[in-house]
């Protein structure tokens, strides 16, 4: 038995071992997989947040719907997408059955946004990160809030006090649970949880931020700005777009930059270019693409003097015209985040509407004296107000072309007369128009969208 | 802990016990096999008693026994019982000759991984696959020897590659579970030698499946290895065989003609298409032909010239230079030897095999080694030790590119020239305009030319993998029918592979070159240093295995019979990777230079892209453990009829679930009954008769899902940012639950005709529970496919196998059929998806409709071509129509056509045997019908199907009345991909997949006297009927059809 007692111990061993381990009590705690996580740490929230390819783009398919642009027949037969060339001729179905990026991208980040804010309500109560914490609940809050603008401007009628709260706003996800029903709401409640979301995150948000992904108090302030300005408040939107630039009024020096380079200002990221309040970029389309003969319009790109450096940090020949290349973002992709250009020109018009035609152009001058070559720049005067807001808008379409902002300016100023403009195309001999005020400035709604959720189609 | 403490005492304690009790024997006895070697360990009982003893190393045993009339009962597995009456006290010895059941077809075993149950008492459906019919076919890999011979198996063209009585899962693991010596196998099954198997049972129903637990929801093959045996003299096999295939037949696939890609790209040129691409300032790729079309436009060249040229260019089919260059014959050796034998104490086997394969890939190539060491030994009659060692090692050569291609990604222009007359390898236009690679040497690049030919003889890619095997076994029988056991498995494979792509190839050019500076006046600077690239990747995958197990086996009073096993295990499985690489590497010094892989930098050859300088760095560590408690008992009332019943309960450490929900509870029960053994029985034609039934539940745990919501971070960092960042992975799910397969099986075996006729039927039902599928999620929730259980399925079958032995004597003629049907619909779903994902994905599996099978095939209703102008038309309210916007728009899941199931609901084989003296030539036909399958055709897009090259281009519709010859559309006036989608996807394109093909030939001659075998092997023979008229192979419909192979071989024992 003395033998067989020993040879027992003996080999026994390694399997008793195993066994042993396997009552540790983690045995079946052990993570499967050491990249998994579930989020509830501070940390876990930030990385989540810190996911650029999800939050740091926005939609971008009007940027080629906005009369800035313009392909011959051989490049929009080159398009990759059906709703490339829908959304080029304002056609009645745009998506067909394709995948909608400009409807699915934001939407993912109102989901993860909405993740990061669930996870902080679980959080146990510490102290030590307060302020770590308010800048995670801060940039969740912005980035909803980004991406539920973004959404308006493509899939709502323009803001119209008088109907929005009858017209069909976006689903509106407040949490994650993805089998929440939830229907179309209307314009006037989209913009009011867009509002409320930016004014809560500029509490929260941190002064200063070390990566442009992030956005910091001056970004928060410059979306509110923008959202107001697409409400045409032109008070609120005034004074935002002055609060941003108090904090935040950097203007890049065009002189400094190569106007022969392929990209011409520096790479915004990680935090390079100070002009960029919060960097964000155009989803990539066909049309976007170095090849592809999208080009700008022919009186657009002549609108610029031959002394003024957008004329040549802007543009690059590209048979048949000249191709955009001004790009903040200083990669390939095309920056559609906020700068404080755009700051200037929103508070010049709102000084220019308020009657402040003085502070309006010395407002515009400041901008406009740095993008031009040194020592031939005429600084801008306005005999009255009027002209004064006509000049700004004007200068406003040249300083912001290829950066997603024209559609919105064309939804507000479609309301007004003196500045509505009526879009036309000639694509294989067919003519195209976009009226003013038609009811094809809000895209359809993807099908895919309109059969699973059962929510109501647009009207075109 | 504590359960093993009361294991282990209770162990000690018995053995004591028994021990304690011996006197002066009333019985002795010995027990001999049929060649009168001792048997040892031979379980011998006085049946309806409690007393018993095992037979020692000279196969004596001694019993102590009250007087009385008894029968004794010699057991011993691979042995037929023997049965004796005796008095006691006896003075005579007894002598137990215990014959061989191994020729026995109704004594066949099965193993379960766990135990072996004799084929006789088996309520659940098993197949046994033996030896002889393993040996049947040459394959380096052994699961491919199961191919048409197991009723209920298949092997899929989509999805996991093997199922059992179809599938049971959407979007969970599909794959069957392989058991080797008793454990999951995590290595990959390539690493066993055939040569080394000596049997494999394929369990099919929940009976023996739910012994495996949450793994075993898709069937379990169970593979055991060859042992040697007890008092066996020294025996010496060795098996040689060589097998040549042919040359893929490159020319049977669908391709665009030379000419008419050639005629598409002029007149793309004249329509402006190629404008773009001509003005880009990242210089990209234009064909030669295109080229030349330039050169003549621009009047460098004549355009008699030029025609010329393009008209030599048009003669080129790349597929000449790709056979002669870029395939070869197929040639693969095996070797294998092994040596087995045993004593009366221990028993042992030894093998080596070697494997070298050269694919028909030229470049590409496989080869093996392994070497198994196992052996038992008794010890002290009582205790039985087993060890085994297994040692693999592979090296897979990977330097063959498959498919050349040109223009990001894009298929080979067809006109390409690789080679020159000398077989000298030739510059092909690839990422870059020519104009452009030519400058580069003179602006002080590298050759930036690209030669496929010159790469493929470079190239030198290698994966190499040790993998080793450790068993120990150790058995104690603590009181007669009862065993104790403890097993403990490690596993260690090695992975590393090793891609050196040298300093000339064009891959090591092309990176150094992109990524070399230039400071705006010409001065360059490299930031890669020039040289080759070597990429290396290593993983490291180690499992333990543990199991404590007590096995029960007793006969109350001479009726009843009671076996049972329970038992605990434990698994642990971890697999670490990483993968690094070296620029600036010299292969001669094993040197490399140091690379920034930090700052972005500008592409030289497109300014407009710019990114940091790759280091392919990754770490990952993943880990699996489960634990489970099992147990399973067999009842069998006077070997007529038996009950049977398992229990599992399996815990894993799924991530993001409470600690209550990562187990789940199994179980099962059978029933089988002897009908031929009870009295009333008089069916002298049929002699056996028994009936079978079995219901229980499988499971298939999916480790990818979670109740709550899970990320994952990425690996490294964010490029722009440098920061780390995370994704989700899947949205909370707190509905979620564990799939499981319902499964209850009817089966009758019968033998008739003196065993002339046998075979089996089986029925069942399959019901797969909560199953775990995709469906289409509004985007608006932030996700677009939602993974949960969102489905019900019900499926049932049959599985009918015969051997009918037609003519006996010197000429003998076996005929086996099998023919197995199986059937799944989906009764429940939660979501519908989108008719599109339907039509794309509906016949890989994963979105589930109701009423319909898991996989099928959907397509739009076709209502031909427009005779005026080629257009395909469908139909949108009934009526035909051309709005292909409408049609795609008003389709949903419900209004599409559905054509049948995508995988074959019918299938079998049919394989007869002639033997006559030493020849034996036998040959398989296999069949599959009843599914359907979707054959490609061209899609326009926006180059007239120029990318693409599908060879339909050359029937597309081109005047009234081509519509009825063709089914292919016109060219398109302007590019339309909905016209595209609705006939890429429209009922014109779905064929019938019904075929029977002639699988394999195989002719043997034999000397039994040496036990020598001689024989040839011819498989993938071809198709004998099918009923697409297309003239396509339906398991290779889009490719081209798998090579046929002649193998030649010899085998002999010494």
């Amino acid at each position: 038995m003395k033998r067989t007692d020993k040879l027992i111990t003996i080999f026994l061993l390694p399997a008793y071992l195993c066994l042993l381990l396997s009552c540790k009590k983690d045995f079946l705690d052990t993570k499967p997989n050491k990249a998994l996580l579930v989020p509830e740490t501070l940390a876990d929230l930030r990385a989540l947040l810190d996911n650029a390819q999800v939050f740091n783009q926005s939609p971008a398919l009007f940027n080629n719907a906005d009369g800035d642009t313009w392909v011959n027949d051989a490049g929009f037969n080159g398009y990759f997408l059906e709703q490339e060339r829908g959304s080029y001729t304002w056609a009645a179905d745009i998506f067909g059955t394709e995948a909608a990026g400009d409807w699915n991208v934001p939407y993912q980040q109102v989901f993860y946004a909405n993740i990061v804010l669930e996870g902080l309500d679980k959080l146990p109560a510490d102290t030590a990160g307060a302020a770590e914490r308010n800048a995670v609940r801060g940039t969740a809050l912005f980035h909803r809030a980004f991406a539920l603008y973004n959404l308006a401007q493509e899939f709502t009628l323009p803001y119209n006090p008088g109907t929005a709260n009858t017209d069909p706003g976006i689903p509106i996800r407040l949490n994650s649970d993805v089998n929440e029903k939830v229907g179309r709401g209307s314009v006037a409640g989209t913009y009011r949880q867009i509002l409320q979301d930016l004014l809560k995150a500029r509490m929260f948000l941190p002064a200063t931020v070390n990566y442009k992904t992030r956005p910091g108090t001056a970004a928060a302030f410059a979306m509110l700005a923008r959202v107001y300005l697409s409400m045409s408040d032109y008070g609120h939107a005034g004074s935002y777009a002055d609060s941003c630039l108090q904090l935040s009024p950097a203007l890049l020096n065009y002189n400094s930059y190569s106007t022969t380079a392929t990209r011409p200002f520096p790479r915004a990221l990680p935090n390079s270019n100070n002009e960029v309040l919060f960097y964000s970029t155009a989803l990539s389309y066909t049309f976007t693409g170095s090849a592809s003969p999208t080009v700008a319009d022919s009186l657009l790109y002549r609108s610029y003097a031959d002394n003024d450096l957008r004329k040549v940090l802007f543009f690059r020949t590209l048979s048949p015209g000249f191709k955009f290349k001004g790009n903040y973002a200083g990669i390939i992709a095309y920056f559609s985040g906020i700068a404080t250009d755009e700051m200037y020109l929103t508070r010049a018009e709102c000084l220019a509407r308020e009657g402040k035609k003085d502070a309006a152009m010395a407002g515009l001058n400041t901008l406009l004296s740095t993008r031009w070559r040194p020592g031939t720049y005429v600084p801008y005067s306005a005999a009255t107000a009027d002209e004064a807001l006509a000049l700004i808008l004007n200068e406003r379409r040249k300083e912001l072309t290829a950066r997603g902002t024209r559609w919105a300016d064309l939804r507000r100023l479609n309301s007004d007369a003196r500045f509505a403009v009526m879009l036309t195309r000639k694509v294989r001999g067919n003519t195209y128009t976009l009226e003013p005020g038609s009811k094809r400035y809000a895209y359809p709604i993807p099908k895919e969208e309109v059969q699973l959720s059962g929510i109501a189609q647009n009207e075109r | 802990m504590k359960k093993l403490y009361l294991l282990l005492f209770a162990i000690y304690f018995l053995a004591g016990g028994t021990l304690a009790a011996a006197q002066a024997p009333a019985l002795r006895g010995t027990v001999l096999d049929a060649e009168k070697h001792p048997v040892m360990g031979a379980n011998v009982a006085l049946l309806g008693t409690r007393y018993g003893a095992v037979s020692d190393a000279a196969g004596h045993f001694t019993l102590d026994a009250p007087v009385g009339e008894y029968r004794l009962r010699v057991s011993f597995i691979g042995f037929k019982p023997y049965e004796l009456g005796v008095r006691l006290p006896m003075a005579d010895t007894v002598t137990a000759v215990l014959q061989s059941n191994s020729n026995s077809l109704s004594e066949v075993t099965i193993s379960t991984g766990y135990q072996q149950i004799p084929k006789e008492r088996a309520t659940g459906s098993f197949v046994a696959v033996p030896r002889t019919l393993l040996e049947r076919s040459v394959s380096t890999d052994i699961v491919d020897r199961l191919r048409d011979v197991v009723p209920g198996l298949s092997f899929n063209q989509n999805g996991s590659r093997l199922s059992i009585r179809g599938q049971s899962t959407l979007f969970s693991n599909a794959d069957p579970l392989i058991v080797v010596d008793g454990f999951p196998y995590n290595e990959p099954i390539e690493n066993l030698n055939p040569n080394d198997v000596e049997s494999i049972s394929v369990l099919k129903d929940a009976a023996a499946a739910s012994i495996w637990g949450t793994r075993a929801g898709n069937g379990v093959i169970v593979i055991t290895t060859k042992k040697g045996g007890f008092n066996r003299p020294i025996a010496i096999t060795f098996n040689s065989n060589v097998q040549v295939g042919e040359r893929p037949a490159l020319f049977s696939l669908n391709r665009m003609s030379s000419a008419d890609y050639i005629g598409i790209e002029k007149r793309l040129f004249s329509e402006g298409y190629f404008d773009g691409t001509e003005a880009a300032d990242n210089h990209l790729p234009l064909s030669p032909v295109v080229e030349l079309l330039i050169q003549q436009r621009d009047g460098g060249l004549s355009a008699v010239e030029a025609d010329k040229r393009i008209q030599a260019l048009s003669a080129i089919d790349t597929r000449d230079d790709l056979l002669k260059y870029f395939y070869r014959l197929s040639v693969k050796q095996q070797y294998a030897l092994s040596v087995d034998g045993g004593a009366a104490l221990n028993r042992y086997f030894f093998s080596a095999g070697y494997d070298r394969n050269l694919d028909n890939e030229a470049g590409n190539g496989f080869n093996r080694v392994t070497l198994n060491g196992s052996q038992t030994t008794r010890i002290g009659g009582r205790l039985e030790l087993s060890t085994a060692l297994n040692f693999t090692r592979t090296a897979a050569d990977k330097n063959n590119p498959f498919g050349l291609t040109w223009n990001r990604g894009q298929l080979l222009f067809p006109y390409a020239r690789l080679a020159g007359p000398n077989g000298e390898p030739l510059a092909v236009t690839k990422d870059l305009r020519q104009n452009f690679v030519d400058a580069a040497p003179g602006a002080g690049l590298l050759d930036w030319n690209y030669r496929p030919l010159q790469d493929l003889r470079l190239s030198d890619n290698q994966n190499t993998q040790t993998a080793f095997r450790l068993n120990t076994g150790l058995k104690y029988r603590v009181l007669p029918g009862l065993n104790a056991q403890v097993l403990y498995q490690y596993e260690q494979t090695q992975t590393s592979g090793r891609d050196h792509q040298p300093a000339e190839s064009f891959f090591a050019r092309n990176l150094v070159n992109r990524y070399t500076q230039d400071d705006g006046s010409g001065t360059l600077t490299r930031t890669i240093p020039a040289g080759g690239i070597l990429d290396l990747a290593n993983s490291a995958a180690a499992s333990h295995d543990g199991r404590a197990q007590l096995d029960y086996e007793h006969l109350f009073g001479t009726k009843h019979e009671l076996t049972a096993l329970a038992g605990y295990e434990v698994q642990s499985l971890n697999v670490a990777g990483d993968t690094y690489r070296l620029y600036g590497y010299d292969n001669v010094h094993a040197s490399s230079g140091p690379v920034d892989g930090v700052t972005p930098f500008t592409y030289y050859d497109d300014l407009n892209n710019s990114a940091p300088i790759p280091l392919n760095q990754s770490n990952s560590s993943a880990t699996d453990h489960y634990r489970s408690y099992y147990a399973n008992a067999a009842y069998t009332y006077d070997g007529r009829i038996t009950f049977s019943a398992s229990g599992r309960l399996d815990q894993s450490n799924l991530f993001g679930v409470r600690t209550n929900q990562k187990g789940v509870p199994l179980y099962s029960a059978g029933l089988a009954w002897n009908i031929a053994k009870e009295a009333f029985y008089h069916m002298a034609w049929l002699p056996e008769l028994k009936l079978r039934a079995s219901f229980g539940y499988n499971g298939n745990s999916n480790k990818s899902l979670s109740a709550y919501t899970t990320a994952s971070y990425f690996d490294g960092s964010d490029a722009l940012t440098g920061l780390p960042y995370a994704g989700v992975i899947n949205p909370p799910n707190p509905q979620l639950r564990w799939e499981r397969v319902r499964h209850i099986n009817f089966g009758l075996d019968f033998g008739a005709l003196d065993g002339r006729l046998s075979g089996s039927f089986e029925y069942y039902f399959k019901r797969g529970i909560d199953l775990i599928g995709q469906a289409g999620f509004a985007p608006s929730t932030g996700i677009t496919i939602f993974t949960g259980n969102t489905a019900t399925a019900s499926g049932h079958g049959l599985d009918l196998n015969l051997e009918s032995k037609n003519i006996t004597g010197k000429f003998n003629w076996v005929s086996n059929f099998y023919l197995s049907y199986v059937t799944d619909k989906v009764v429940a779903y939660n979501r519908q998806s989108t008719a599109l994902s339907y039509l794309s994905d509906g016949s890989i599996g994963g979105y589930a409709l109701s009423g319909r099978p898991l996989y099928a095939i959907y397509s739009y209703r076709s209502a031909g071509l427009d005779p005026q102008t080629g257009d395909p038309q469908g139909y949108l309210d009934g009526n035909i129509s051309k709005d292909y916007g409408a049609i795609l728009a008003a389709a949903t899941p419900d209004n599409l056509v559905y054509h049948g199931p995508s995988r074959p609901p019918v299938f079998g084989a049919f394989r007869n045997t002639f033997t006559y003296g030493n020849w034996s030539l036998s040959a398989n036909i296999s069949y599959k019908l009843g599914y359907y399958f979707r054959r490609s055709s061209i899609r326009y897009g926006s180059d007239y199907g120029l990318a693409g090259q599908n060879g339909d281009y050359a029937i597309h519709w081109q005047q009234p009345g081509d519509e009825a010859r063709t089914v292919v559309p016109s060219l398109p006036a302007v590019p339309d991909t909905q016209r595209d989608q609705f006939y890429a996807y429209s009922s014109a394109l779905v064929e019938s997949g019904s075929h029977i093909r002639l699988q394999d030939i195989r002719l043997a001659w034999s000397l039994p006297k040496y036990k020598l075998q001689v024989y040839a092997y011819a498989a993938n023979l071809g198709i004998l009927w099918r009923a697409n008229k297309a003239g396509l192979d339906p398991d290779y419909a889009n490719t081209y059809t798998v090579p046929r192979t002649i193998a030649g071989g010899i085998r002999f024992t010494y």
